[in-house]
């Protein structure tokens, strides 16, 4: 008795999906030990850190191939093609989070530490724990396929936005040796960048649920 | 060989055409937002991001198009590589894109004008330059799914990185401002990032020639 090709191959797509959500699940994890390695000035943390991104990127490339795979043999159409595309672009973002985390990490294997004034490292410390959220938000919106809690990945990324504005404020006035400030400026960016990739993750679970890519376009 | 390849073909060319057309569009805008951005000029700064609106809806009919073909030609081979590709492409302009547009937004900022001097000023040109030859030369790589170019962007983009990092080292050995300082080592890092995506570009261009995946970076 034959298994019908449609249930072998919406197993295969569930698998894949499954395996595009670990390896970007390992993302807000990374950033948070990142974060604690950087603030806490644990050089071994932020080495390890460092180390994870490779299998990730490698994890992320494999998903992409198998992806592309499935595409070329079992033409999907409609809803079963979004879903193949989607594991497609999420392995794209999910490589780029990594790397930045990796750039993150990067800091805290410095053999200065980076250590700045109270008031930097908790917006630091926020910014890093947003960002996680949004990231773990933006994991369970593509789960759940849940559209509204993908949208409100949006406003939650302007909190982000906020939280780097009040960062580099704070750097302008904190008095830090200038070395310091440059390298916590770039910190707070890539954080940011992280939400922003998670912001797109959303912008994929729109795409998955309605089929529309891109939002309206806001006038202005 | 039957009608429909053809007619494959030509669909895939105009696709690769017009993304290959908003990276041009992105390139040409670089030097403006620089040019706006070192003259503090709000106005020049906000018309480069005006111009940027349209890129990301562009690049993502672009890429919905791929998937389109992707779906009902079952393409192999070279084909399947040409169109894998063109997805990344579509996602490398638009990022770009959204670089060259933040760089605008950042001229607006309220800062002083000529908080430093001519030879961080000359350094940020100079890493404009390259940013913006980096991506003609990754296009034209594209264009003509050029494997030899690959390499010579990567070199090129080594420059562009060694030259951040001067750029770092200047300020923080010249005591600049504080703010500028910062405004300008995050400004490099936009340069980098154009670089990076010139490079991923060029790796699409040897992809599609050779079948050899872009490296990992």
């Amino acid at each position: 008795m034959s298994i019908p090709p449609r249930r072998l191959f919406v197993q295969a797509l569930d698998e894949l999906q499954c395996e595009v959500v670990q390896v970007a699940s390992v993302v807000p994890e990374a950033l948070a030990a990142a974060m604690e390695a950087l603030l806490g000035a644990d050089h071994e943390l932020a080495r390890t850190v460092a180390g994870g991104h490779r299998p990730v990127a490698e994890a992320t490339r494999r998903c992409e191939a198998a992806a592309y795979e499935l595409l070329a043999r079992q033409q999907p159409i409609a809803g079963d093609l979004r879903r193949v595309t989607t594991v497609v672009r999420l392995a794209h973002e999910v490589e780029r989070s990594s790397k930045l985390v990796r750039h993150v990490a990067g800091f805290g294997t410095r053999p200065t530490a980076v250590v700045g004034s109270p008031r930097v490292r908790g917006l630091l410390a926020r910014m890093g724990d947003e960002a996680r959220r949004l990231y773990v938000g933006a994991i369970d919106a593509y789960v759940e396929r849940d559209l509204a809690r993908a949208e409100a990945l949006d406003v939650w990324d302007d909190r982000m936005d906020e939280l780097h504005r009040q960062l580099l404020a704070e750097l302008f006035t904190a008095g830090l040796p200038l070395e310091t400030t440059l390298a916590l400026a770039l910190v707070g960016r890539y954080v940011e960048r992280v939400a922003d990739h998670a912001v797109a993750i959303g912008d994929r679970v729109r795409y998955l649920v309605t089929g529309q890519l891109a939002p309206p376009v806001a006038p202005g | 060989m039957t009608p429909a390849r053809p007619r494959f073909h030509g669909r895939v060319a105009s696709l690769e055409r017009a993304a290959v057309a908003i990276g041009r569009e992105v390139r040409r805008s670089v030097l403006d937002a620089t040019d706006a951005w070192l003259r503090r000029d709000a106005a020049a700064g906000s018309a480069v991001d005006a111009r940027t609106a349209g890129w990301s809806g562009r690049a993502a009919d672009l890429e919905l198009s791929a998937y389109e073909l992707l779906a009902t030609q079952q393409p192999m081979a070279v084909d399947l590589r040409r169109l894998t590709a063109l997805v990344r492409l579509t996602e490398a302009v638009s990022r770009a894109g959204d670089l060259v547009a933040h760089v605008g937004r950042s001229a607006c900022f309220e800062r002083e004008p000529a908080a430093f001097g001519p030879a961080l000023r000359a350094l940020v040109v100079e890493m404009a330059a390259l940013a913006g030859t980096l991506l003609d030369d990754a296009l034209a790589a594209y264009e003509a799914f050029d494997a030899s170019a690959a390499e010579a962007v990567a070199s090129a983009d080594a420059e562009l990185d060694a030259r951040r990092d001067e750029l770092l080292a200047t300020l923080i050995g010249q005591r600049t401002g504080v703010a500028p300082a910062v405004d300008l080592a995050l400004l490099g890092r936009f340069y980098e990032r154009v670089g990076d995506h010139a490079v991923d570009i060029a790796g699409l261009a040897r992809f599609v020639a050779t079948g050899t995946a872009p490296a990992g970076r």
